[in-house]
């Protein structure tokens, strides 16, 4: 065992963490991770042995056509077909594991619900890769799937009562991306209601069916009130609901009978055998009934992950595991000691894995921008109780602890930062963060507190309880303060704010007039006027956005209901609405502004260039603008080289940034959603910027068309920030976290050779601090690995601030020769300068 | 009129010069000619022309510039960007440092070295990064260079960040008059004291200067109430033998006054670009970095001896023992 632990010691110095992990982690849970399928797409394409499951579409479609002669109200039949697919769904059980539950029939397959829209599965039936064999005769039952949806799918219903210029601007792809629907998104999710050990789905069903015999009751007496007469939707909706909560119970009894069957009939191993009994035994508690243990408490967790997954597209996934099982893990660890560490461990692993595994068929434009990974699950840890105490516990530090031993992409964490948070998670955290993880991402809890406070009136308990919706969102998981579904097409392309300056709102990439007919940008005699043109073009392309959402949440309860997510809210099955109805909402929506950043650098730069210094006239810079910047080379390395570029500590374009966000900021509190609350935006990229590069057109930073935008929300341009990582937060300070916007994504590079021993995590320490101090929202880290530094030797623009400093020395890596960066590099990978 | 020195760079977030984060500030001119010198710029008082030859493009802008006929024509730029190209645009001998040709160069190929600073203009810049400064113990680090090299300013530049609550280090090669030494140093709060090696022969040979006035004012420095740490690049074939270091550390032990802390700092050639920028050459240019990890014997020597010392010499090195202080 001695000969082990030194290469485990080994592997680490060398920075080899997969292979350390490997070695590191217990059998169980490395047969488990090696047995998933990993399932993000990359540029666009599933992995070869993904496949489209055919199986689901199959049964919602027979249902489907069951139910056409049912006299049945549209949420009864939807929640119908919701139970027939987990009634008749392939279930299976992985060897070793201890949690069980996939989407599909299969752990490579990726399941698609052709409910949602026509378009998207217009793409299954064209997808170069995925279709399972045999191929001709699955592409008979695609097409007989498809055709049947075209008109019926939840998009198709929803578009007609769409304004159809909006419709058009938002589906040409250039100023956004997303669809308007309650079924397509981020849920969040009642957590407080449903997570809390309190109550599981025997007891809503209990209180179902007593509001239903009430409104029954009432609904018979004399009278013919209106809210008499609501009352009847009201039934159909509890009936709705109660329909999905026992398909969900029934599913978990298969699983049940399944662990049960294999452990007496064909299972040889004794210890197996007691496991798989432990999971019988486990799906007949859960969900019916609260969970009593961990394991009972995460597979409880991951079942209603899956069936609210089996209702809608999730693209996130809105989560807070180390405040809601972290009770259930002091208990069994702590004080009971049923479990031990490492037991909790391998099953904290697991449900890492479950949930990494799970997918569902998207389209191209969102597999394109989310780069390897199936969604934004951003899982939150730490923070603060409702009364303000530290929510650290041992089930934080397991969940960071397992995070390393499996290291899958997806979910990552966010750690929401405090004051109080004890030395021993830090430790934990930064070791993520060493070992190049990429996450957790540190959010500073108090700022957010009073941002969410702020933007959309929480009260405090409730503000306390938040985790993220999506990225970077903090949503409560109260009963009032939960966002049932952010709909994902208030997600702007900003960069074209600061293009359509030019052009008079016209696109060029896709021909057509998008944005407002600002006067010719030729023709702007002072800056004033220029921003002015901005100003209406940011409200305009917001408007363009907000619009088909607001319309769509007023659409979305009688349309596009969710029944199983209802079932699981508080204030959905106390007043029988749909959860998506504005009424019982708190409406907290948030514009994400993909691209942000290029607009500073660019009015910072025609400021300077054409206002200030008068080197170029407008008309100048148009004509370059539209050349793509063609022949005007040494014009393009102007506006790039000597214009000031965000990030680093110049006042001269952090203020337009500041101008930037406040005339945002003003407008965001006129936009109102159904609720009447209103829409901060909050810049970040995933990798939007990748997606847009041939989509927006030359800007005056002095990017071309087809080049890839900033990395993202608030983020200096990639080796624009020449001060070093201290002038970026300093910059970044100057915006008010609080007020200026609902959150702001900021990426940091560090060197593992900073972040090496001790003084690496002293190091990092102070730097955290100051960054509490300076009261900015949000960092992640992105560790230089060998393999940034490669890519800097490629390609050197793009990585100008990355810097080397040893004693009384300090160089831009892209400065130095060859040979040296190589010898640079060799450092870097083994970690010992 | 406010005085003005050049000034090579301002670096935020050094890590390695002292406590905490600190941001360096580097003045140009050195009295010593270290052979192995990884801030090369930094010797010259006078300002200087960087030609950075894998950013020009041979555009033929600063031929047309140049009064003195100094720079060479355009070649080929593929062959300026191979590795091997040793042929500096400038022609030194001819070039009187107008600075025409950077003012034209369009890829900022060419830049200036040394911009002239005043005090205040550098304190406003350095001021900047004060939160990091008080969340890790750090401050200013005046380098160079040899800041002593500018007495008067270098005294006020640290009285005055001292008025305005910054932490300083003086980082220095002791090679000067010991009254201006003194001087300068009751306004530091750390001496960073560069000791090259104990013979002066050697030293000679490989700085230029002897060392007697430089250990000289070690030893007057160490009865000074001020913390010091020495500084020793070990250079291989120079200063890098065990030997010598035991003699070192018994050395040091023997001085009147104590020393704080001992820094290791492993020779590298990463400075290479920079020679090749200034058109010189140097000695050192095919010597291999070193690996810090060969060090490790060294710095037991002088722990042995009850130092405090690193290879590095991080300024968050023992981070937790100063803070409980």
């Amino acid at each position: 065992m001695g000969v082990t632990a030194e290469t485990v010691k080994e592997l680490e110095q060398k920075q080899e963490w997969w292979w350390a992990a490997e070695k590191k982690r217990s059998k169980r849970l490395d047969y488990l991770r090696k047995a998933m399928w990993k399932k993000g797409a990359i540029g666009g394409l599933y992995p070869a042995g993904l496949y489209i499951d055919l199986e689901r579409p199959v049964l919602q479609t027979e249902k489907a056509k069951e139910l056409e002669s049912s006299p049945d109200p549209y949420v009864i039949k939807f929640a119908k077909m919701l139970a027939h697919v987990l009634d008749n769904k392939t279930i299976f059980i992985t060897d070793h594991s201890q949690l069980v539950g996939y989407l599909g029939s299969h752990p490579n397959m990726i399941t698609w619900d052709p409910t949602l829209a026509a378009i998207l599965n217009h793409e299954v039936v064209n997808d170069p890769t995925a279709i399972p064999q045999p191929v001709e005769e699955n592409l008979k039952i695609i097409s007989e799937v498809v055709s049947y949806w075209g008109g019926k799918s939840d998009l198709d219903k929803i578009l007609p009562h769409m304004d159809l210029d909006d419709s058009m601007k938002v589906l040409s792809g250039a100023i956004g991306w997303g669809v308007p629907l309650s079924r397509g998104g981020y849920s969040g999710k009642d957590y407080e209601y449903i997570m809390t050990g309190v109550r599981a789905f025997e007891d809503v069903i209990a209180e179902l069916d007593r509001r239903i015999d009430e409104a029954d009751a009432r609904a018979h007496e004399p009278g013919a009130t209106r809210e008499i007469c609501d009352l009847y939707d009201k039934m159909n909706m509890w009936e709705a609901m109660k329909i999905t909560l026992e398909a969900g119970i029934r599913h978990a009894r298969r699983y049940a009978r399944l662990a049960r069957i294999i452990a007496e009939n064909f299972e040889t191993d004794t210890e197996r055998r007691v496991e798989l009994l432990q999971i019988a035994e486990t799906c007949e508690r859960v969900p019916a009934k609260p969970a009593r243990t961990l394991q009972e408490s995460l597979q409880y967790d991951l079942f209603i992950q899956l069936f609210s997954r089996n209702e809608a597209i999730e693209g996130a996934w809105p989560a807070r595991p180390d405040y809601y099982h972290g009770p259930y893990y002091e208990q069994e660890v702590n004080i009971d000691k049923t479990l031990t560490e490492q037991e909790a461990l391998d099953l904290t692993g697991e449900f890492l894995i479950r949930a990494a595994e799970v997918s569902q068929y998207k389209p191209k434009w969102s597999r394109e921008g989310l780069q390897g990974i199936e969604g934004t699950w951003v899982w939150t840890l730490g923070g603060v109780n409702k009364d303000g105490s530290d929510a650290c516990n041992g089930m934080t530090i397991a969940l960071l602890q397992a995070a390393r031993l499996v290291r899958v992409a997806n979910p990552t964490f966010a750690f929401r930062w405090h004051p109080k948070v004890k030395d021993e998670v830090m430790r934990e955290i930064f070791e993520c963060i060493r070992q190049g993880l990429g996450y957790p991402s540190m959010r500073n809890d108090p700022i957010l507190i009073a941002n969410a406070m702020n933007w959309h009136g929480h009260p405090i308990e409730e503000a306390r309880t938040w985790a993220h919706q999506a990225c970077m969102s903090p949503s409560p998981c109260t009963k009032h303060g939960f966002q049932p579904m952010r709909m994902a097409n208030a997600t702007a392309n900003c960069a074209k704010i600061i293009e359509y300056v030019f052009t008079s709102g016209f696109d060029n990439i896709v021909n057509m007039q998008i944005g407002a007919e600002t006067p010719l940008a030729e023709a702007f005699t002072s800056y004033e006027q220029f921003f002015d043109a901005w100003v209406t073009q940011m409200k305009t392309i917001f408007s363009i956005l907000v619009r088909p959402v607001n319309r769509a949440r007023m659409l979305a309860p009688k349309m596009t209901p969710r029944p199983f997510l209802s079932a699981i809210s508080e204030r959905s099955v106390e007043s029988g609405l749909d959860v998506c109805d504005p009424s019982i909402s708190r409406g907290n929506a948030w514009i994400t502004a993909f691209t942000w950043v290029e607009n500073a650098d660019s009015l910072a730069a025609v400021k300077k260039l054409v206002f200030d210094e008068k080197k170029y006239t407008m008309a100048d810079l148009t004509g370059a603008l539209a050349a793509n910047w063609e022949g005007k080379e040494e014009m393009r390395l102007d506006f790039v080289k000597n214009a000031p570029k965000w990030g680093n500590d110049d006042d001269y374009v952090d203020s337009i940034m500041l101008d930037c966000l406040h005339e945002a900021a003003r407008f965001s509190r006129e936009l109102k959603c159904p609720s009447g609350n209103n829409w901060p935006i909050l810049p970040e990229n995933v990798s939007g910027n990748i997606h847009y590069a041939n989509i927006v057109g030359a800007l005056p930073n002095g990017r071309r068309l087809g080049d890839a935008l900033y990395d993202g929300g608030i983020s200096p341009g990639p080796g624009l920030d020449k001060k070093g990582p201290t002038a970026v937060l300093k910059s970044c300070s100057k915006i008010d976290h609080i007020s200026d916007g609902r959150a702001f994504l900021l990426n940091q590079r560090l060197s593992p050779i900073q972040l090496a021993g001790e003084k690496g995590y002293q190091l990092w320490k102070s730097y955290m601090k100051t960054w509490a101090d300076l009261g900015l929202d949000h960092v992640q880290f992105n560790c230089v690995s060998d393999e940034t530094l490669r890519s800097a030797q490629r390609d050197p623009e793009k990585y100008q601030e990355v810097i080397v400093r040893v004693a009384g020395y300090s160089a831009h890596f892209v400065d130095i020769s060859r040979k040296t960066q190589d010898n640079i590099i060799q450092r870097t990978v083994q970690g010992l300068a | 009129m406010e005085r003005k020195v050049l000034v090579t760079d301002i670096a935020r977030f050094c890590v390695n010069d002292g406590p905490g984060f600190r941001t360096n500030v580097y003045l140009k001119g050195c009295p010593l000619h270290c052979s192995w010198c990884h801030n090369p710029e930094t010797i010259d008082p006078e300002p200087e022309i960087y030609w950075k030859r894998r950013l020009c493009t041979q555009c033929g802008k600063c031929l047309d510039a140049c009064p003195k006929d100094a720079i060479n024509p355009p070649v080929d730029p593929s062959l300026t960007r191979s590795e091997k190209y040793a042929c500096h645009k400038i022609i030194r001998s001819r070039c009187e440092s107008c600075m025409k040709c950077v003012e034209v160069c369009p890829s900022g190929a060419l830049q200036i070295v040394g911009q002239p600073m005043g005090i205040t203009e550098i304190l406003d810049e350095v001021e900047r990064d004060r939160l990091f400064y008080d969340n890790s113990g750090g401050g200013m680090t005046l380098s160079g260079g040899e800041p002593t090299l500018h007495v008067r300013f270098a005294e006020d530049l640290l009285g005055q960040a001292r008025s305005r609550s910054i932490h300083t280090c003086l980082d220095t090669n002791g090679h000067c008059v010991w009254e201006d030494l003194e001087r300068i140093a009751r306004e530091a709060d750390i001496i960073l004291f560069d000791l090259k090696h104990l013979d002066t022969r050697k030293h000679r040979e490989q700085t230029g200067v002897n060392n007697e006035i430089i250990l000289e004012n070690l030893g007057k420095l160490s009865s000074m109430s001020v913390e010091i740490w020495v500084r020793i690049p070990v250079i291989p074939g120079f200063n890098d033998a065990l030997d010598y270091h035991r003699h070192v550390a018994d050395y040091l032990a023997g001085l009147p006054g104590s020393i704080d802390r001992i820094d290791l700092l492993a020779y590298h050639n990463w400075c290479q670009d920079k020679y090749g920028w200034l058109g010189r050459d140097w000695i050192y240019r095919d010597v291999e970095a070193l690996d810090p990890n060969l060090l490790e014997v060294h710095v037991r020597i002088y722990r042995k001896h009850g130092f405090r010392a690193t290879i590095g010499g991080s300024g968050f090195e023992e981070m937790e023992s100063r803070r409980s202080l």
